[in-house]
């Protein structure tokens, strides 16, 4: 993985802040990140319950906004995109994949799966003209994760790992360039955690797929890429994926 | 496998009827915007056509305008040929004139009025030209039997005679004549009354407050039935020259009824032949109802306002729904703005989940309404069946409970409620939208 220090940054953050209000005050969450992710890499970001990881992967992921800093996606400042804008790009470059799974219920896992390219393609008479080739595209998404035979049931009739599963196909729905992921394996048990985990290296490896994880799993982010380790909202600790043993694990 | 049809209407459709389908809430907030429409119909369509009937009822045999001499008038037909001059938008013009009469039937009690078994009924002959007044009033459509349909205060048989005749009301009929209830005689009954005799009597008043009576055996060629129960029970019709010897009147008339060709002219021809004719008093029949006319209207736009709360109440529990809706659902807004839905987005897939309301249930109102509407005379019986009198037709005059559906009333209501829908939806929906995604993504 030595190359991947050569390749392009698609995403930056430079000194990001974020605090919330709290009855005892504000509470900082970040102090002054900085971050770069490169084109095709599998970035952790490792660190403890409260370390401020999940908040870090909303301000990426331009969920979220920083009170201080600046965000670029390809040179472009978050700042100075309008909300719409931003939730266009959120729909079509990035792909979120969350901790419970956070799949409509109301929908089968098709319907599920098919909802960014809806959101894509809104506008009148757009869906209609585009939808065959989203319905197809998300049952493929599903094949490929393993659920061709589930792609009608509901979240609920769906073990934690198969909705984490459409959870990813939904994700991947929009062929983003992005994957942000918020402790992927985090409610799974061992094996299916391990499924999962090799689902989204297979998807790295098949299509380059850049990816911010966030996990406490030190199991799963040796295997990233790069490792950030996260320390009350500083990243104490940098470097390539050679170096990985240096870090500690809390 | 095909996806369902609404799979292609785009997210915020799509999802919203979701929403709708999956919470019982929903359905019932549906059921209370659909009663809510459904009352609303019901209640303007009842009171459309009440308020019709009632214009009907009280206008009688009124004409168009009644013109009231105020000292000596002209006779007819040159009366008649003046005002057709001066006033083309006149189609007919009739004399009339009015005498207060009385029938003496027998009772079991003593009468105050005539110290006897013998009761007074005080009835209103009424004196009309036949050829004439046909043409301006419903008099002719009212006739339901008579020796001779085509003119029925005539008949050969009395002329030979040398009786005047007489059209009774059907109602008249029933109860002084058959010994009946209303609306039981049969058309045979009533036929065999024709060519009978029937005192009435004339009557004067006398000094010391009693009446001196003249009494007349009128030949009955004809039984009507109008629109008012009540006023034809009174009311008696006689050929107005038989009628004007009966009581001495030297007037050729007393009130002189006008056809208009159009009614819409009304006003503009009043205050014409005001001008024209200023011997005369000028009154459209309306004029003549206004305080009653004006009290119905009152009463229709008073129940309209009152029954439209009932609308309003479907909007607080859209609005009540809605923003249960909204608490329920955190997490999927928090989920739409992560897969990229704007603002806009969110807020019009709670705004449509609030339409979708209002658009079934307002869809259903118009049909139970219909339903209703359609069958409120066999919802009357029915309750007449147990013992509820709902309509008693002695103090509505009419026997069926009267509806018109007007579609543009309809629509009105139905607008009015898809208004009240989007504007309860707006306020949760509004709020979905400001929701911030992180926290929605983390609401438990």
């Amino acid at each position: 993985m030595s190359d991947v220090a050569d390749r392009p940054v698609l995403l930056s953050a430079r000194g990001v802040t974020k605090s919330y209000k709290t009855g005892a005050g504000p509470l900082r969450v970040l102090r002054g990140v900085d971050l770069e992710v490169r084109e095709g890499e599998i970035l952790a970001i490792l660190g403890t319950s409260g370390c401020g990881k999940s908040t870090l992967l909303h301000v990426l992921g331009w969920l979220d906004e920083a009170d201080e800093g600046e965000i670029h996606f390809e040179g472009q400042n978050r700042a100075s995109l309008p909300g719409p804008a931003r939730a266009q790009l959120r729909n079509r470059v990035m792909g979120f994949v969350f901790q419970f799974y956070h799949l409509m219920p109301e929908l089968t896992a098709v319907e599920n799966v098919t909802l960014p390219a809806m959101i894509k393609h809104d506008g009148f008479g757009r869906w209609g003209k585009n939808h065959k080739q989203a319905e197809n595209r998300a049952k493929a998404l599903l094949a490929l994760v393993g659920l061709q035979d589930r792609m009608e049931h509901r979240p609920r009739q769906l073990s934690g790992g198969e909705r984490q599963r459409v959870a990813i196909a939904r994700a991947l729905m929009n062929e983003p360039r992005f994957l942000f992921c918020d402790e992927p394996t985090g409610n799974l048990d061992g094996r299916t955690a391990e499924d999962v985990r090799r689902l989204l290296w297979d998807l790295n490896a098949r299509n380059k797929q850049t990816m911010v994880i966030v996990t406490h799993d030190a199991k799963l982010a040796h295997q990233a890429d790069r490792i950030v380790y996260l320390e009350e909202g500083r990243v104490v600790h940098k470097d390539e994926v050679d170096v990985v043993e240096e870090v500690e694990l809390g | 496998m095909a996806l369902p049809s609404s799979f292609r209407t785009g997210y915020r459709l799509f999802l919203s009827w979701r929403y709708l389908r999956s919470r019982l809430v929903n359905l019932i907030s549906v059921g209370g915007v659909m009663s809510g429409v459904a009352v609303l119909i019901i209640v303007v369509c009842i009171m459309d056509g009440f308020q019709e009937r009632v214009r009907r009822v009280t206008r009688g045999n009124l004409s168009d305008i009644t013109m009231t001499p105020r000292e000596d008038p002209a006779p007819f037909p040159a009366f008649e040929q003046k005002i057709k001059e001066v006033e083309p938008r006149v189609r007919a013009v009739s004399p009339l004139i009015k005498i207060p009469v009385g029938y003496f039937y027998e009772s079991n009690r003593r009468s105050q009025l005539t110290g006897s078994n013998r009761e007074l009924f005080l009835m209103e002959a009424v004196g009309i030209d036949w050829e004439r007044e046909k043409q301006v009033s419903d008099i002719a459509r009212h006739v339901k039997t008579a020796v001779n349909p085509d003119r029925p205060l005539y008949d050969a048989v009395a002329q030979e005679r040398e009786k005047k005749t007489v059209l009774i009301s059907r109602r008249f009929a029933e109860k002084f004549l058959l010994g009946k209830g209303r609306g039981s005689a049969t058309p045979e009954e009533l036929t065999a009354l024709l060519a009978t005799d029937l005192s009435i009597a004339i009557l004067n008043e006398r000094a010391d407050g009693t009446y001196a009576e003249r009494t007349y055996n009128l030949w009955v060629t004809g039984v009507y039935e109008g629109e008012d129960v009540q006023q034809d029970i009174n009311r008696l019709y006689l050929d107005i020259a038989q009628l004007r010897q009966m009581a001495n009147v030297e007037h050729p008339y007393l009130d002189v009824r006008v056809k208009l060709k159009d009614y819409r002219d009304a006003k503009s021809v009043k205050t014409s032949l005001k001008g024209r004719f200023p011997s005369f008093s000028v009154f459209t029949w309306e004029d003549i109802q206004r305080d009653f006319l004006q009290a119905v209207e009152s009463e229709k736009v008073l129940l309209i306002i009152v029954l439209s709360f009932i609308v309003l109440l479907g909007g607080f529990i859209i609005l009540a729904t809605l923003t249960l809706t909204v608490v329920e659902k955190t997490r999927d807004i928090g989920i739409l703005s992560a897969l990229g839905a704007p603002k806009t987005g969110v807020l019009s897939v709670f705004l449509w989940t609030g339409l979708w309301i209002g658009i079934i249930g307002s869809a259903l109102g118009v049909g139970l309404g219909r339903l209703f509407v359609d069958n409120v005379n066999w919802v009357k019986d029915r309750l007449e069946d147990i013992g509820l009198y709902v309509f008693p037709p002695d103090i509505y005059r009419f026997r069926e409970v009267p509806t018109i559906w007007d579609w543009k009333s309809v629509g009105v209501i139905v607008v009015g409620s898809l208004l009240m829908a989007f504007f309860a939806g707006l306020i949760p929906a509004l709020r979905a939208a400001r929701m911030d995604p992180v926290r929605a993504l983390r609401h438990e």
